[in-house]
């Protein structure tokens, strides 16, 4: 759980900015690289399927099914960046964690959202997905600093794995079932 | 350098995998039935929320 000082005071503003930003700043970067190096020469309409093909199979390795090592800096932003004071060390704090270039990855959704800005999206589209992911990230954060719910939603978690586990392998079937589909 | 010392967290949600395996479907069906681009960008915005949200328990 995040017990530092970017959840007190005006800290948890920047902080929650941070990710916003570095979510988008990451996207848009991996779709202009994707832009100038990769997608001029992809068929969009293959690429799109491919990609769905990607999709599919990086989130069929993902911890319910597969315990398969992940691409991932496994380092934790370091403490020392809280020192730049409350506003801008939390807003880098975010940054840091928004772009996921330092972060642990314990799914493989954020790998299939590089995918999607290197391989298909748009600027845009990639701002606006950055965007929101970096909303995503800060959702949990944001409700824990009203409660924590920690060991409830461990349990949570522990009670309902093996529905998780059925229906992440149905949902998998109906996914090839309909690609198989004329 | 000291680090934040955090665990990781595990949320009822099962890491996303399983929103990611919902959201699949969406682009799969819309590939074959679709209306077009809007609905991909709408998807691509769900499914960067839903990602940013899967690792939101992590650090």
């Amino acid at each position: 759980m995040l017990i530092s000082s970017v959840w007190r005071g005006i800290g948890r503003v920047y902080f929650s900015v941070g990710l916003l930003v570095g979510g988008v700043v990451a996207a848009v970067v991996l779709s202009v690289v994707g832009s100038v190096a990769l997608q001029w020469w992809l068929p969009g309409v293959q690429v799109e399927l491919f990609a769905i093909v990607v999709l599919a199979s990086i989130t069929v390795a993902s911890p319910l099914l597969l315990r398969l090592p992940y691409a991932q800096n496994r380092r934790q932003v370091p403490e020392a960046i809280l020192n730049s004071g409350p506003r801008f060390g939390a807003f880098q704090f975010g940054f840091e964690m928004g772009t996921a270039s330092r972060t642990f990855m314990p799914t493989t959704m954020p790998h299939v959202l590089l995918l999607g800005a290197l391989l298909v999206l748009p600027i845009h589209v990639a701002a606006l997905s950055g965007l929101s992911f970096g909303a995503g990230r800060a959702l949990v954060p944001i409700l824990r600093s009203y409660g924590d719910y920690d060991v409830e939603w461990t349990e949570a978690y522990d009670r309902s794995a093996r529905v998780l586990w059925f229906g992440s392998v149905m949902c998998g079937l109906a996914s090839l079932v309909i690609i198989a589909l004329p | 350098m000291t680090e934040v010392r955090v665990p990781l967290h595990r949320h009822p949600l099962g890491y996303g995998s399983l929103i990611g395996f919902g959201l699949l479907l969406v682009p799969i069906l819309l590939s074959h039935y679709g209306p077009g681009d809007a609905w991909w960008t709408a998807w691509w915005v769900i499914y960067g929320a839903a990602a940013g949200f899967s690792l939101s328990g992590s650090v």
